[in-house]
């Protein structure tokens, strides 16, 4: 859907070409098929040429595997299997030093350069030959039927003479160059490729043919039907260049003019010098999985930014044609700044901080505009095709894209927002289909928030005070019900694309699906949601209390509980710092970055007592300690978040770590709240309506942790 | 809690004592690598995690330490809901901490039922000749309860790995009869065993069996 508009390359007139990723992604139902097992693949690829390939799981290891038909034999030794590791936010083929952000760019960098592979991946011949959205999307209909169709040919006229204009210079084979730098370096990960728009095109010179006689004489061998000579056409023009422009540069090169419809035909002159101007195609930021790629210009369309060169490039043409050595590649990879995970996730790993206080769906671009400060350019050299007004606007900084205007980020195509920690880039894709109504989850989204805003402005109204004791867990019972059904039927519906699977990891998929969910529902009803628990707080006498005892003990009086009033500098820094959290966590929509904001206070708890005892601290201080710290803090609204994240939290968080310190700041807060001036009970007894809540509490999230791990069982299961 | 899956389980554990019984060195002990986790807070010891491998499954651990002081003894249900198993430590020297399992294990029961796996430990056992609480008292008592008992020394790293392992295999069988018991059909009438415990206050009613299961 997203992709339509987006994928035409600038230079390419105005037809649009097709990246290599773009057709992966577009036709990932083919391609990917996780339910498949090992028998059905073999069937499939032992009718496919040499270099067809599938991504299916294995059914023991459940982890997932790129099965590629390997050699011509009619036999299972034909098929090769290999596993695709998913660590740390990456994908990566095992064996391999080379990582991706996410699946559909490994497989796209698989079918350009061939790394641990005897040889690059071979896309079908139809989606490799497609010119529409409209082809593609009728081929991704097909979903594994498309295996099942004899041969598959030409979905409508195909028009080489539209699509593919002459372009570019020749650098031959990166492949093995890249197949080098995986070789002695298998210790760990070497770099992180994120093979943005790699391009098809069609055989363009005679080096082309040359470069991949082998590959050429094999497939002539193993090709079958009436549909193979144009397929033939095609897989000989895999060319792969490298510029050093500091970001490789992969692109299959070719002519596809309607004249050229003989394997053997002549050579044509490359294209014209200014379209020789190396493109960035593909960043690979250097170092041991540095996860965020810059996004290259040629990402998005001609008026966000026309292709540029990197900056550090500009004075140092590269001559076309050269060798590029691998030295020349890694240095090229090291020069350039990418913002590593660490600098983004500390200017934006709590992104739900500053968001729009309008309860109205805040696009995501402001989000991100705030987030990726200093990393992007502004939107102004965006109409610029001058490099070197680029490198005026940002010197010292890769050439990213900056998306201060509003609705910058959804011109974009959503799959290529892949400067983002993985699993933002699943809340950006989320919450886009969360806000499009055509979706069955974005309507079920959009009924949702309609109703609940109504619900909130009846229970916040001062008329509706009638019933209203206990009514904020209500409220919150309703909304995680909410998230939870939401969740599913997105998972459901299969209706995220790409799906979930290649994007993130399994292992993070939870998480990424549960922040994504959280910015789609509570972001929009934060400032509503805020106002009607406070409402609802104030009316069932809670808040009061809780701020009276907090003044109260403020003046003293936790000697009841055994815990001694500290002082000095270093402590109230602690407690300062403490504070501090409490406000940031206040403004956050997201209980999971409320969770992690109160574990960071719980830190600072710790180094308040370190400050004091000047020794090893006994877990056994921890409580009166941070008791004591909470008192000092006196934010009576510590109460409303408590409750927040105990009844949005999935029940799987509240057995972590997250909700280790959850549980005793919930244990402070009912020591406090227990502590009755008049008449003292037992230290440390709680009151008698605190344990009936808690009770209650622990019987209901108890059942939903019940039916949660039931679900995920049949989730399994399916 | 379990959340269960073909290829790995978590569990919750609580550490329950008396503050100078050696529960924390007993934990500490066993998860030598706490600092190794990507958590976000590298706080001591009293959150901790272990990850294991039993015959092929993986197995994570989240070990809930509590404060020991007799005056936070009511925060205790904060700390052990939705636990699937309890660890809990006395001082083989010091009867009244003793005495203090005793009233957790009243108390775990009662609030949990049979659903949580429960381990008596009678740490230091090192200084042996200074024991007060007879081993066969405590292991008679621990049968009696359905318990397991165990005896270890934090300060010799002795019995200390038995302990979780045997608890681990315990907490996986108990979670895949639940497993069990759930794919009998018996899923819709049984939403939360450890719920319905909880609010009930007849101590061992709803315990029989841990099941009010009609299949």
């Amino acid at each position: 859907m997203w992709m339509q508009e987006e994928v035409r390359r600038p230079h390419s007139g105005p037809q649009r070409a097709f990246s290599v990723l773009d057709r992966l992604l577009l036709t990932h139902p083919v391609w990917l098929q996780l339910s498949l097992n090992r028998d059905s693949a073999l069937y499939i690829l032992l009718r496919e040429p040499v270099g067809t390939f599938l991504v299916r799981k294995c059914g023991f290891s459940h982890r997932k595997l790129l099965c590629l038909r390997a050699t011509k034999e009619r036999s299972p030794a034909s098929i090769r299997e290999l596993f695709i590791c998913e660590e740390d936010s990456t994908f990566s083929l095992e064996s391999s030093a080379l990582s991706f952000p996410d699946l559909c760019r490994l497989v796209a960098f698989y079918c350009i350069s061939r790394d641990v592979l005897p040889f690059p991946l071979q896309l079908p011949e139809v989606i490799a030959r497609a010119t529409s959205h409209r082809q593609l999307e009728a081929i991704s209909h097909m979903g594994q039927e498309f295996w099942n169709a004899s041969s598959p040919t030409e979905n409508g006229s195909v028009d080489q003479s539209e699509e593919f204009g002459p372009k570019g210079q020749l650098v031959p084979a990166v492949a093995p160059a890249l197949d080098l730098l995986g070789g002695p370096l298998k210790q760990g990960k070497l770099c992180f490729i994120n093979p943005l728009f790699l391009q098809l095109e069609l055989p363009q010179s005679q080096q082309a043919l040359q470069t991949l006689k082998a590959l050429q004489t094999q497939q002539q061998q193993s090709s079958h039907g009436g549909a193979s000579t144009k397929r033939l056409r095609f897989k000989r023009s895999m060319r792969v260049r490298l510029s050093t422009d500091g970001s490789m540069h992969l692109s299959m090169e070719g002519g596809g003019s309607s004249t050229s419809s003989s394997p053997s035909r002549t050579p044509e002159r490359p294209g014209p010098p200014e379209e020789r101007l190396p493109q960035r195609k593909v960043h690979a930021g250097a170092g041991p999985l540095r996860r965020s790629p810059a996004v290259s210009p040629a990402s998005l369309e001609d008026e966000e930014l026309p292709p540029a060169r990197a900056p550090q490039a500009a004075g140092e043409p590269v001559p076309p044609q050269q060798e590029p050595s691998v030295e020349a590649a890694v240095l090229g990879l090291d020069a350039v700044p990418t913002p590593s995970l660490a600098e983004l996730d500390s200017s934006s790993s709590f992104s739900s901080l500053d968001e729009e206080p309008d309860q109205d769906a805040s696009p995501p671009a402001d989000d991100a505009s705030a987030s990726l400060e200093g990393f992007l350019l502004p939107p102004s050299t965006s109409t610029s095709s001058s490099p070197s007004l680029l490198q005026a606007a940002a010197p010292h900084r890769p050439p990213l894209m900056r998306s201060r205007c509003r609705g910058g980020l959804q011109r974009m195509s959503a799959a290529f927002v892949c400067f983002f920690a993985p699993e933002k880039r699943v809340t950006r894709l989320v919450e886009e289909l969360s806000r499009d109504r055509r979706s069955a989850f974005g309507a079920m989204v959009q009924d949702f928030l309609q109703r609940q805003r109504e619900e909130l402005r009846r229970l916040a109204s001062p008329s509706s005070s009638a019933g209203a004791a206990g009514g904020s867990v209500e409220v919150l019972q309703g909304l995680r019900l909410f998230l939870t059904q939401a969740k599913s039927c997105l998972l459901d519906s299969g209706e995220l694309e790409p799906p979930l699977q290649t994007l993130v990891p399994e292992s993070e998929q939870d998480l990424a699906m549960e922040r994504a969910i959280f910015s789609c529902v509570l972001r929009p009803l934060k400032k509503l949601l805020d106002h009607t628990l406070v409402a609802l707080h104030r009316l069932d006498g809670s808040s009061q209390r809780l701020a009276q005892n907090l003044l109260r003990f403020k003046g003293g009086g936790l000697e009841r509980l055994g815990i001694r009033a500290p002082s000095g500098a270093a402590y109230d820094r602690e407690v300062e710092r403490v504070r501090q959290k409490l406000g940031m966590m206040q403004r956050s929509h997201s209980p999971i970055d409320k969770v992690l904001l109160l574990l960071q206070a719980c830190k600072c708890v710790h180094k308040a007592m370190g400050s004091l005892h000047r020794q090893e601290v006994s877990w056994e201080d921890f409580l009166p300690s941070l008791t004591h710290v909470i008192v000092e803090c006196n934010r009576p609204h510590i109460l409303l978040e408590v409750e927040y994240m105990m009844e949005l939290l999935e029940p799987s968080w509240l057995c972590g770590e997250g909700g280790y310190y959850l549980s005793s700041v919930y244990a402070s807060l009912c020591l406090i709240q227990s502590l009755e001036a008049k008449a003292p009970r037992p230290p440390g007894c709680l009151a008698r309506e605190a344990q009936e809540e808690l009770r209650e509490w622990g019987r209901r999230r108890g059942q939903e942790a019940q039916i949660h791990r039931e679900s995920q069982r049949i989730q399994e299961c399916s | 809690m379990a959340s269960g899956g073909g290829r790995s389980s978590s569990f919750k554990v609580v550490l329950l004592g008396e503050g100078c019984v050696g529960k924390t060195s007993v934990v500490l002990r066993y998860c030598e690598n706490k600092f190794n986790d990507k958590h976000i807070t590298t706080l001591q010891a009293s959150f901790l995690t272990k990850k294991l491998n039993i015959t092929g499954k993986r197995v994570n651990l989240a070990i809930w330490d509590t404060a020991g002081q007799e005056r936070f003894h009511a925060l205790g249900p904060i700390y052990y809901r939705d636990s699937n198993g309890a660890i809990l430590v006395y001082d083989v020297t010091d009867e009244d901490s003793f005495l203090k399992v005793k009233n957790w294990v009243k108390e775990l029961r009662k609030m949990l039922g049979n659903d949580i796996c429960l381990c008596i430990v009678g740490n230091k056992i090192d200084l042996d000749k200074e024991r007060h609480v007879a081993e066969e008292e405590a292991e008679s008592y621990a049968e009696s309860v359905g318990a397991r008992h165990y005896h270890t020394s934090a300060k010799l790293n002795k019995g200390i790995e038995e302990l979780f392992l045997d608890l681990c295999k315990r907490m996986m069988e108990t979670a895949q009869a639940d497993e069990r018991l759930k794919g009998s059909g018996a899923g819709q009438s049984v939403p939360s065993r450890r719920g319905v415990q909880i609010v009930d206050d007849e101590p061992q009613a709803a315990a029989a069996g841990g099941c009010c299961s009609s299949g």
